[in-house]
């Protein structure tokens, strides 16, 4: 396919396609929404953006702390700065971000693209599964994960009209417009009930992992285990309300993220027990935070980690086995 | 290019000084901060904050002034010093320095005191954040406004970045030069605070810079060099950088760290390393000698 494709918007379930189309309905509504590119807006769907909008697309080159200075010094004249570049790339700019953006509280909306398992082949250069780890823990950030295109959308125009420092972890592929329910309005510091059957075990999902723990879900009520799943793209805030009823109600727990088990999504929802003392047996699906995320085809990656439908499905049965031994 | 008097340079001379005094205070005071640094960018605050800004204290945020960014954090006694001579705030409150809940934090935060366009410690952010808002003027319809500087000058907004000379070591400083020079960013003027004097030595020996005129220009910027003390230079060489309309400018002022006492020039153990009482009384005898020579 050619490099600055623009897909049909009405066909394409890619969301990072689905994004360049968003973000430039929104400019269209806040002229002063500008993005800024790192090289990379053809893989990351801003040269979407770019086609509709050419004069409000900055394009500084490989040099992804400079995107971030330059969106941060934006911000402060009044623009609204979307920098984009792949997810594992906030490696290289982390302190412009947690100094030049989030100290001084910029209005500057970061898109972290390709996050996650879910990009092709490049390896371990070029995929992120541990930056929760840091980004979870820079103040005054919002960080929002989403799992279909009407969450990111959403997401997006939350970003546009709240002030502070954002950060939307987004991925490459193929997602469902909507993985919640008609008229779901995603709010940040809230997480959703997506999936309630019943209270035998619940899932804890963000981000694309939704679809996967829907999949594991109908596949365990074949087998009479009841799943209640709660879906959260907020993860800061994270909605520990929600996230204490769900633990008043099942017996105990997984947690499905599209990064490590250490320092994303497990982290905060085991914080979040162990403060109230609450004792449930809580899996973990997502990869190995002792090693990198290897070259290979997402199919191959998700059997090498254990991420897949019937992974998740083993790992339900395993915690109910380890509630029920305890 | 405009005239200056010599009464103004004796002036502008003389505030540097006084800035190397305050400076001195506060890091004995606090027993922290840092010197060195500071002392050489005297003179080059006191031609911007005293003669070629165009800022208001009153209206730290009225959208047609001039954008000071103090990258060089580090030596930001003299940033405030300049600020609170200038009327920003109480020259009583620099003796809150680095103090609990101060807003004169160790490294400027702009969140704190208003009149800090950025948050500079983390060496290297200042030009790539002032491409930013210069990027912005040029975005948006900058116009002159009636209001003039000092210097009369009347002009939209522009954007200065001070930098020091270790902090060009760092590759986000190049980044930013890039795509400055890429966006003809005339309405952006750099001023490099060239004392040759890093923390753990000389710069020819941590990360030699030199043909550092020679390098800015072929990254695209117009580029000056002057003494870095001499205020006539300094006023001159910003009318010039004015004058640059389509490239971004730098002025490299040659400068000496520690500059004003003899035994803390050229020393980089004077980069952050507060006198004791001994040390501080020698230095404030020679800074006020020094002081009197402008009144």
């Amino acid at each position: 396919m050619a490099q600055f494709y623009l897909p049909d918007r009405k066909v394409t379930k890619e969301m990072r396609y689905q994004l360049g189309y968003a973000l430039a309905d929104l400019a269209y509504e806040y002229d002063k929404i500008v993005a800024l590119d790192a090289d990379l807006r053809s893989s990351t769907g801003l040269h979407i953006f770019e086609h509709y909008h050419p004069a409000k697309l900055v394009k500084v080159g490989i040099a992804e702390q400079n995107l971030i200075a330059v969106a941060a010094g934006l911000s402060q004249e009044g623009y609204i700065p979307f920098p984009c570049t792949f997810d594992a790339f906030s490696r290289r700019y982390m302190d412009h971000l947690y100094i030049t953006v989030a100290y001084s509280r910029l209005n500057v909306k970061i898109i972290g693209a390709y996050a996650g398992l879910f990009t092709g082949k490049s390896g371990a250069t070029h995929q992120s599964d541990k930056e929760l780890g840091f980004l979870l823990r820079v103040p005054n950030l919002t960080v929002i994960e989403p799992g279909c295109n009407l969450e990111m959308a959403q997401a997006l125009r939350i970003g546009v009209e709240t002030q502070g420092p954002f950060y939307f972890r987004v991925v490459r592929c193929e997602v469902e417009d909507n993985e919640l329910f008609d008229g779901y309005q995603l709010k940040v510091g809230k997480g959703v009930t997506a999936y309630d059957e019943g209270t035998d075990i619940g899932f804890v999902t963000t981000g694309y992992m939704i679809k996967t723990a829907k999949i594991a879900a109908d596949k365990l009520r074949k087998q009479g285990i009841r799943v209640r799943i709660d879906h959260h793209p907020s993860l800061k805030p994270f909605d520990r309300d929600l996230l204490y009823d769900m633990a008043s109600k099942v017996s105990c727990m997984v947690t499905l993220e599209n990064h490590c088990i250490s320092g994303g999504l497990y982290s905060l929802v085991a914080e979040a027990l162990v403060a109230r003392g609450i004792g449930l047996p809580v899996g973990a699906i997502g990869t190995d935070p002792d090693d990198y995320i290897h070259t290979g085809h997402v199919d191959d990656l998700l059997w090498r980690y254990k991420m897949t439908s019937d992974d998740v499905v083993a790992k339900a049965v395993e915690t109910l086995k380890l509630k029920a031994a305890s | 290019m405009h005239y200056h008097s010599e009464a103004l340079i004796r002036d502008l001379s003389g505030k540097a000084q006084q800035f190397r005094i305050e400076t001195l205070r506060m890091v004995y005071a606090g027993q922290t901060g840092h010197i060195g640094g500071a002392f050489s960018a005297a003179e080059i605050l006191a031609a911007l904050f005293f003669h070629h800004l165009r800022i208001d204290p009153d209206r730290p945020h009225w959208p047609e002034r001039d954008r000071l960014l103090f990258s060089k954090g580090h030596a930001c006694a003299a940033l405030y010093s300049a600020m609170a001579y200038r009327g920003f705030f109480p020259v009583e409150e620099l003796m809150t320095f680095r103090k609990l809940d101060s807003r004169l934090q160790g490294h400027p935060d702009p969140s704190k005191l208003p009149g800090i366009e950025v948050c500079s410690g983390p060496l290297g952010h200042g030009v790539a954040v002032g491409v930013g808002m210069a990027l912005a003027q040029r975005m948006g319809d900058a116009k002159p406004s009636a209001q003039s500087a000092p210097s009369g000058r009347a002009s939209a907004g522009r954007t200065y970045v001070i930098l020091g000379d270790g902090e060009i070591n760092a590759g986000i400083v190049w980044e930013g030069v890039m795509a400055a020079a890429k966006y003809r960013l005339g309405n952006l003027c750099a001023i490099l605070d060239y004392n040759g004097i890093q923390q753990t030595g000389a710069m020819a020996d941590v990360m030699p810079t030199e043909p550092i005129v020679d390098k800015w220009e072929s990254f695209g910027w117009h580029a000056q060099e002057i003494h870095g003390h001499n205020v006539g230079e300094i006023l001159n060489a910003l009318d010039r950088a004015d004058e640059v309309h389509a490239r971004p400018s730098v002025i490299i002022a040659r400068t000496t760290k520690g500059k004003g006492v003899s035994f803390m020039e050229y020393d980089n153990r004077w980069h952050g390393m507060p006198p004791n009482q001994e040390q501080f009384t020698a230095a404030l005898a020679e800074l006020e000698e020094g002081l009197r020579q402008w009144h």
